[in-house]
């Protein structure tokens, strides 16, 4: 068209940049997410600093501020400053400090530096100074200690329950900390790693953080309780939400003879889906934990009495609750699926003598049951991400039981469980740990996300699958 | 086989008919049940607040017991409040992104674009909400200038690109199939982004004195909230943007053919027929859209429990949070005790949000059934 081009054409452009800027902000959020969730198991560098002011300070820069200043004649300049991750909860009670970058007068990266893992009270960083055996120094100096440590950690691992055994730390600065060794989980010297150590480090971070319970206030350890309730809350929803969505959806297409009941009907499948999700958790409270759950312990539990045994908030409920939240999902999967079905099959089928129950059974059924695994998969994943009634009704912090474990009756339908989404809520929502446990929860964001969107691609793409499997098959007949 | 046998097979058989049948309306019956049943629990549960002195009902207790005894208007407010800045961000932007796709973008592109939104709208509010609150919320207060910037910026890159492109030499014109020009915008958009980012920067080091909250203070006499309606409607703007994206693109894609072509055979160009006639002829399925997005961002939860700072407060400024009726909801039922005023005030919030969500997506429900009617 050469170089003849109309203003029109460029409002056109800027109507195209809405739709570039959102998916780019999405994508944007989800890069943040994707970057901090991943790094956190990464073995970062100690970096030692020396304050003008002679403090000596180990730890890791995790971000950079440029603060405007005016000085006393009136010069406007950028002050930067850097946020240093120290570990030590006992000196440092945030988990990091702010240095001024024009007060750090060096520093340097000391290979012999550690990270120390406790079992409680988190990280420490600083210098192996001693390892002591009942009062008497076995080892001294980094060298000895980390062999020692090293050559003997089965062996120790077995004799720190009967002995005093513990580790002399010295800080940056020279202070000394005993650090017993039934509260040591993991020694490393990061600045010493190579790469494939570093790696190694990180496999095996990644990997307790999938099959751990966690530690101290949700700042370290896994989430694997959470997973766990996740999983089995949404298994038992499933279990409900089937039947009776697949039921309606067979009413609304296949039996319901058209008329004032099969719209109020429909009308109720419309609101079900509009209805806000915090407003399910306070109908759960209202109707099942407290009325239902009420009834069910002054029926059966009446001996634990004020106590409350199904009349709080637990994994039945949440999953009934859930349960209604998702079933205009199945529905809606399974009646697209049942439009799909052509007529002619249906009507074949009855004139060679079926009931209406044998067609749906033996011709419609088969051909549907994809679109039904699709509301099953939206549903679950819809599930999955749902925290808002789950805080009024059942999940919990941090729950100690399993609600599935050894003792009888196995399944404990009444306890209070974890949720990935309702940890996110914990931990980066006022923790309870503070600052330390935000890595934590962006990881578990992460992994949040990544089971949402894989469950959603699968079901997109199973149903763009069937809409091509009929569409050709409409073109074939 | 006898007779009698085929016979008493045959009326199992319509047994077992009926028997499914019956289950099957059992099912629809459940579920308007349902629905009668949460709205009968909780007014169960509300209404011995009116029948007690009403400076109790509106009374509600304050976060952690700091304020007591503020009224439940300040969360009504709020619930709006963050619906509107909502609407702000989110209408223009996706509005504008419905119309491209649906007049202007290629078919095979939309078809792959479809799946993307979908799996936008599938994003937990939960993942947006603590993203926005812990990441978003920190990076703007530090980066305000660079916010102010970005509308202008991003949209002269824009212009800039297509001019760019359009006078180009031919050889040097790139991405030459209609609908390629999206990699171009991508490229123009990131880059406007980049460009108020730095001269943000600039700016700052230029008039800054000290920190934003110092500056806001000064030069406009408001405080800065972190967590501030900006930032709730942006990130409830990103949640409720394929609702009304994909909403508005059915209606638009609806509008039949012969309109345009049409206008366009009457001279019109491209823009001026997608405005002025596609545009009003889907209107009612957008105005459906946007309710529908309404009724979303009133009843969202966890969005607004990490982004608006959940401090009650009655002002419209942009800068400043507020305290939803569903974040106060969320945030204080699990330590009500039962039958106390509190919790029955609480469930006097999800009955306000029952309600009112229920109201709009009825209204746009019938909105978007007389579209249908009109071009089916």
């Amino acid at each position: 068209m050469g170089s003849k081009w109309s203003k029109d054409d460029a409002l056109i452009w800027l109507s195209g940049s809405g739709l570039v800027l959102c998916f780019l902000m999405v994508a944007g959020l989800v890069l943040v997410i994707v970057v901090h969730g991943l790094d956190r198991f990464w073995p970062l560098d100690l970096t030692r600093y020396v304050m003008r002011d002679g403090r000596i300070i180990l730890g890791h820069e995790t971000s950079r501020a440029g603060v405007p200043t005016t000085d006393a004649a009136g010069e406007r300049s950028m002050a930067y400053r850097v946020r240093v991750r120290t570990g030590n909860r006992e000196r440092f009670p945030e988990g990091y400090i702010w240095l001024e970058e024009g007060r750090v007068a060096g520093r340097d990266a000391p290979r012999e530096a550690v990270v120390v893992e406790q079992v409680r009270a988190g990280e420490i960083f600083g210098f192996l100074d001693s390892f002591v055996d009942d009062g008497t120094v076995v080892a001294r100096g980094y060298d000895a200690v980390w062999a020692y440590y090293q050559e003997r950690y089965t062996e120790l691992e077995r004799l720190r329950r009967q002995r005093a055994l513990s580790i002399i730390l010295s800080s940056a600065d020279g202070r000394q900390h005993a650090i017993s060794l039934a509260n040591v989980r993991h020694i490393y010297a990061p600045n010493a790693m190579t790469a494939w150590n570093r790696i190694r480090h990180y496999a095996a971070g990644a990997w307790s953080f999938l099959w751990t319970p966690p530690r101290d206030e949700n700042r370290h350890g896994g989430v694997f309780p959470a997973i766990f309730g996740t999983a089995a809350m949404v298994i038992l929803m499933s279990v409900v939400v089937m039947p009776f969505g697949i039921l309606a959806a067979f009413y609304l297409r296949e039996y319901g003879r058209p008329g004032p009941f099969l719209n109020v009907v429909r009308i109720a499948v419309n609101s079900l889906a509009g209805v806000p999700s915090i407003v399910f958790g306070v109908f759960g409270l209202g109707f099942f934990v407290y009325f239902l759950g009420g009834t069910l312990d002054s029926l059966f539990f009446p001996e634990d009495l004020p106590a409350p045994t199904f009349g709080q908030g637990g994994i039945l409920w949440c999953s009934l609750t859930l349960a209604l939240l998702t079933l205009p999902v199945v529905i809606v999967a399974a009646e697209e699926g049942l439009a799909a079905v052509p007529q002619e099959l249906r009507e074949a089928s009855q004139a060679l003598g079926a009931t209406r129950f044998e067609t749906l059974w033996r011709v419609v059924v088969p051909v549907v049951l994809p679109s039904i695994l699709t509301g099953l998969i939206l549903s679950v994943a819809r599930a999955a991400g749902t925290v808002a009634p789950l805080m009024i009704i059942g999940a919990v912090a941090f729950a100690p039981e399993l609600p599935v474990d050894g003792a009888w009756p196995f399944v404990h339908l009444e306890r209070e469980f974890m949720h990935l989404g309702y940890h996110i809520f914990d931990t980066g929502f006022r923790p309870a740990g503070g600052e330390a446990a935000l890595p934590m929860a962006y990881t578990t964001t992460l992994l949040l996300l990544v089971i949402v969107v894989v469950l959603n691609a699968a079901a997109i793409g199973l149903r763009t699958r069937l809409r091509r499997r009929y569409s050709l098959s409409a073109a074939q007949a | 086989m006898t007779d009698r046998t085929r016979h008493r097979r045959m009326d199992r058989r319509r047994l077992l008919d009926l028997l499914v049948g019956r289950l099957a309306a059992l099912g629809g019956m459940v579920l308007i049940l349902t629905i009668l049943l949460v709205f009968a629990v909780l007014l169960w549960v509300i209404y011995p607040l009116f029948l007690s002195p009403e400076e109790y009902y509106w009374g509600i207790s304050g976060p952690d017991g700091a304020e007591p005894g503020y009224s439940i208007l300040p969360l009504i407010f709020g619930t709006l409040k963050g619906a509107v800045y909502t609407l702000l961000f989110a209408v223009p932007v996706s509005v504008l992104a419905a119309l491209y796709a649906s007049q202007f973008l290629p078919r095979a592109l939309k078809e792959k674009l479809k799946p993307l939104v979908e799996i936008m709208a599938a994003v937990p509010s939960v993942v947006l909400g603590f993203i926005g609150g812990v990441w978003l919320a920190p990076f703007l207060a530090s980066h305000v200038f660079a916010l102010f910037l970005a509308p202008v910026f991003i949209s002269g890159a824009v212009v800039a690109a297509f001019v760019l492109r359009h006078q180009a030499p031919a050889r040097f014109r790139v991405f030459k199939h209609p609908g390629r020009e999206i990699w171009l915008l991508l490229a123009a958009v990131l880059a406007g982004g980049w460009l108020a980012l730095e001269c943000g920067a600039l700016l700052e080091a230029a008039y800054l004195r000290a920190g934003y909250d110092t500056w806001f203070k000064e030069s406009l006499g408001l405080t800065y909230g972190q967590r501030n309606a900006i930032v709730v409607g942006m990130v409830m703007g990103l949640a409720v943007t394929p609702i009304i994206f994909t909403i508005s693109e059915e209606a638009l894609s609806a509008v039949p053919r012969s309109f345009s072509e049409g206008s366009m055979s009457l001279g019109a160009s491209r823009w001026q027929t997608a405005v002025r006639i596609v545009l009003p002829a889907a209107g009612a399925g957008i105005l459906a859209a946007v309710l529908l997005a309404f009724s979303r961002a009133i009843g969202e939860t966890m969005i607004v429990v990490f982004v608006s700072g959940n401090i009650p407060a009655l002002d419209w400024s942009a800068f400043s949070g507020f305290r939803a009726l569903s974040a106060s909801v969320a945030l204080e039922l699990p330590n009500a005790a039962r039958d106390d005023m509190l919790y029955r005030v609480l469930f006097f919030a999800a009955f306000l949000l029952l309600v009112s969500t229920f109201a709009i997506n009825t209204v746009a429900e019938l909105v978007r059934r007389r579209l249908r009617r009109r071009y089916a």
